[in-house]
């Protein structure tokens, strides 16, 4: 295997990481409030479709993107109504977020040939390596290894975070410290569905083949196990989200590695999924946040 | 608080109740489990909205709509289950709550420093870097006092507040209490021990069955009186308990060494016991210095490094718990809910759950019994008088002490040769606690052999044939019973050996 060809294998995989990346980022942010949002999947069809729709329409690809950021608040409060405020039970409502897959049908089809162009950082693109790997993306990809941080800093250095994660950890607590957690897990599942619809939308905006019919393939579900091997750490996401555009992008290598370039496309297809499969099992068994995915009930309301 | 009332459901849980706390006044709200004691604190608190009644603070009248406007009254509540974030430090545990969440950053370095300062002053110390899980329950206490005093909390509310501690941290927490009242703060004891009553208490408010039962003042008063008030009657005696019975051996423990799963240290260290038929023993310590894991490890459901356990002469273990069932073992655990029932099933699903994985009460090979489940449970539940007798109803709907009751249903009627009973009044009203005792002591009539582990003082003397003290996995103090030294029994507890406290005479502590 040349340079060239890893060169390639890791830039497209960073690229290729990017909606999983953003839909990581945001599981992790409900996930820590205490609510399991399976209904990841749904959510980023959803931004998809947006982003897709708003480019057929004569939009540019960055209005699409945009218009994912009130859709996905607008989804996030439906899914918290149900999971909060209803107190559904979680892992089946999620199922009914997901969906939301059938809308693709009444949609299917909305071409979209344009896509991101990549912009490479002066002077750090000019690095070896790192610089054709990394600093050669297009701008959604940046922000979401910016993203990365920021998520970081909102869950440990904010008292937001503090609070949402002790929601998400004792519940019971929150409220006696004389807290609300309806409204704290409400303001976690709008963010996380935010990102997560965003990183929908970042589907379309960074590959040029538009919506079809189940345009995400299972990405929704990647991320919900990336966000377990990464212990709920948006660095470690990172990592997670990385090995799964790694493995994604080297089926457009298959043909130059060689004896492994017979395998017939289904097998590279499922590569990724098979690899982060793996990585789940393998990993050190990692602790879910203690309430993740109870429905809290107050305690005026309760008994 | 004047006339407060609160139904649930069909359910009068407070009925009419008034209730009044002086300024730096340490005041006990008495009354058994159900009485309606935490009900009425936690609407003072602001957890509950009440039916009818009214909260005067200071002269105005209030209404709480969260406890955040009880904080803001200076009222906070400690809760008989810590409400702490075990995964998260001292110090986050302390200012949790006491920002608008908006507040961009949370420094933690300064709120460690915050927390340090009212830790001092309030002569609380605490470490407020140590994470929640891994320090001990009265530290955790504390740290609960210390949410309520960094939110400017001048009325503390404390529910069983001795409910998890030994003699010692019962000692430290009175002492710290009475350092509060002296700084002018007030607190209120939730609680159903008369001598905690007697030991702390300016006054003492007493209710049964969601009704006042009276108000006295310390001094005015004595512990009959009170348990009169609570109880409405007065509870026979247990019988005496018996010498040494003399029976052959049924439990036999030699050099057993258990790991604690969390930290990795030997929980239980090289550890020798005997139990004999006709015989309870009674095993006494701190939390976490052992017992629950020597109770394991003998229930099977904790597996030893090393050592043998023998039940009449056959070896048990490395059996798994339903081949020491069918050896004769008996087990009450110390988590009813946890791991002594299934909350969601019926009683008669639970009552019959060891049966069936026996090959009982199945017909046409594979299918359950219904009807023959139904039947034996009716028999129990009247046999053990368990409240409602009701074969279907599901064990998260009872009271703990019928819950209780429950769990012995099926633990006795199996007719064990050794019983385990790991705390097995923990939380029970004064009613269920006599239950408890009658059946163990009904079981050692019997000829059988009973290991009780407990952190009840009282429970031990009386119950107990002969008493080890269990201190960092070991035994520190043995004894017989009717020689045994309640004050020796105390230091042992607390880690200090009787030849320690002769060389300081100031050490010695009082038991009530």
């Amino acid at each position: 295997m040349n340079s060239t060809i890893v060169i390639s294998v890791f830039a497209t995989g960073i690229a290729l990481m990017t909606p999983v990346l953003w839909a990581a980022l945001g599981e992790a942010i409900a996930e820590r409030a205490g609510v399991l949002n399976i209904g990841i999947e749904g959510v980023m069809l959803f931004g998809a479709l947006v982003c897709a729709w708003a480019i057929r329409e004569g939009a540019g690809i960055w209005t699409g993107l945009l218009l994912a950021i009130p859709v996905g608040a607008v989804l996030g409060l439906a899914l918290a109504y149900l999971w909060v405020s209803r107190g559904a039970d979680q892992i089946v409502s999620g199922i009914i977020g997901a969906t939301s897959l059938l809308f693709d049908e009444f949609l299917k089809g909305v071409g979209v040939v344009t896509s991101l162009d990549e912009i490479s950082i002066p002077l750090l693109s000019d690095i070896p390596w790192i610089g054709e790997i990394v600093f050669q993306q297009p701008s959604v990809t940046y922000l979401a290894l910016l993203a990365a941080p920021l998520v970081f800093l909102l869950l440990n250095r904010t008292w937001f975070g503090l609070y949402i994660r002790s929601a998400g950890e004792k519940p019971r607590a929150t409220e006696t410290a004389g807290l609300s957690v309806p409204a704290l897990r409400y303001t976690a599942v709008v963010v996380s569905c935010v990102l997560i619809c965003f990183g929908g939308a970042s589907l379309i905006a960074i590959t040029s083949g538009g919506f079809v019919t189940n345009v995400t393939a299972g990405q929704g579900f990647v991320a919900l196990a990336i966000v377990v091997l990464g212990r709920w750490n948006p660095f470690l996401i990172v990592g997670g989200a990385l090995l799964f555009g790694v493995s994604q992008a080297l089926q457009f290598q298959a043909q130059s590695l060689g004896f492994l370039s017979s395998l017939p496309p289904e097998a590279w297809l499922s590569l990724p999924y098979l690899v982060t499969i793996v990585a789940v099992v393998v990993a050190k068994s990692s602790r879910y946040p203690n309430a993740c995915g109870v429905p809290f009930t107050p305690a005026g309301a309760a008994r | 608080m004047l006339g407060i009332t609160k139904r649930f459901g069909p359910v009068t849980a407070c009925d009419g109740i008034d209730f009044v706390l002086g300024r730096g006044e340490v005041h006990c709200l008495l009354g058994e489990n159900g009485a309606g004691k935490t009900t009425l604190m936690s609407i003072l608190f602001g957890l509950i909205p009440p039916d009818d009644g009214q909260i005067i603070v200071d002269g105005t009248s209030v209404q709480f709509g969260s406890p955040r406007d009880a904080l803001n009254h200076g009222i906070g509540m400690v809760h008989q289950h810590f409400m702490l974030v075990p995964e998260f430090t001292v110090a986050e545990n302390v200012v949790l709550g006491s920002r608008p969440a908006w507040t961009p950053r949370f420094d933690r370095a300064a709120a460690e420093e915050e927390v340090r300062e009212v830790a001092r002053t309030s002569g609380l110390e605490v470490d407020p870097r140590a994470l929640i899980r891994d320090i001990p329950v009265d530290v955790q206490q504390r740290v609960e006092i210390l949410k309520l005093l960094y939110r400017g909390a001048k009325v503390l509310i404390l529910d069983e507040p001795t409910a998890s501690l030994g003699p010692a941290g019962i000692k430290s927490l009175f002492e710290g209490l009475a350092t509060l009242r002296e700084q002018g703060h007030s607190a209120i004891l939730i609680t159903h021990k008369l001598t905690e009553v007697t030991a702390v208490a300016d006054g003492v408010t007493v209710l049964r069955g969601g009704r006042l039962q009276g108000s006295f003042r310390q001094g005015n008063t004595d512990e009959a009186e009170l348990a009169r008030a609570m109880t409405g009657g007065d509870i026979a005696a247990l019988p005496v308990r018996r010498a040494a019975s003399g029976g052959e051996v049924v439990l036999r423990v030699r050099g057993l060494t258990v790991k604690d799963t969390v930290t990795g240290r030997n929980a239980v260290e090289d550890l020798d016991l005997e139990v004999a038929a006709g015989e309870i023993v009674g095993i006494a310590g701190v939390e976490g210095n052992g017992q629950r894991e020597l109770a394991d490890a003998l229930a099977g459901v904790l597996a030893p490094e090393s050592g043998t356990i023998l039940l009449d002469d056959a070896d048990i273990t490395a059996m798994p718990p339903r081949a020491r069932h069918a050896a004769g073992l008996g087990v009450i655990p110390e988590d009813r809910l946890r791991w002594g029932l299934v909350a969601d099933l019926t009683l008669a699903e639970n009552l019959a759950l060891s049966d069936i994985s026996r090959g009982g009460l199945r017909r046409r090979g594979r299918l359950l019994d219904l009807d023959g489940m139904q039947a034996r449970a009716a028999e129990l539940l009247e046999t053990y008088g368990v409240r409602p007798p009701n074969p279907k109803a599901r064990a998260s709907q009872l009271s703990g002490g019928n819950q209780q009751k429950v769990v012995i249903a099926r633990e006795m009627s199996r007719q064990p040769r050794l019983l385990v009973a790991a705390q097995p009044t923990r939380g029970l009203d004064v009613g269920a606690i006599d239950y408890v005792h009658r059946q163990i002591l009904d079981m050692r009539d019997r000829g059988g052999a009973v290991l009780l582990v407990t952190n009840e003082l009282e429970e031990l003397i009386a119950l107990s044939d002969r008493i080890a003290v269990m201190y960092r996995g070991r035994f520190v103090y043995r004894a017989v019973t009717a020689d045994a030294d309640v004050d020796a029994i105390a230091m042992a507890m607390a880690g200090i050996s009787p030849e320690d406290a002769d060389a300081q005479p100031g050490a010695a502590m009082e038991v009530a």
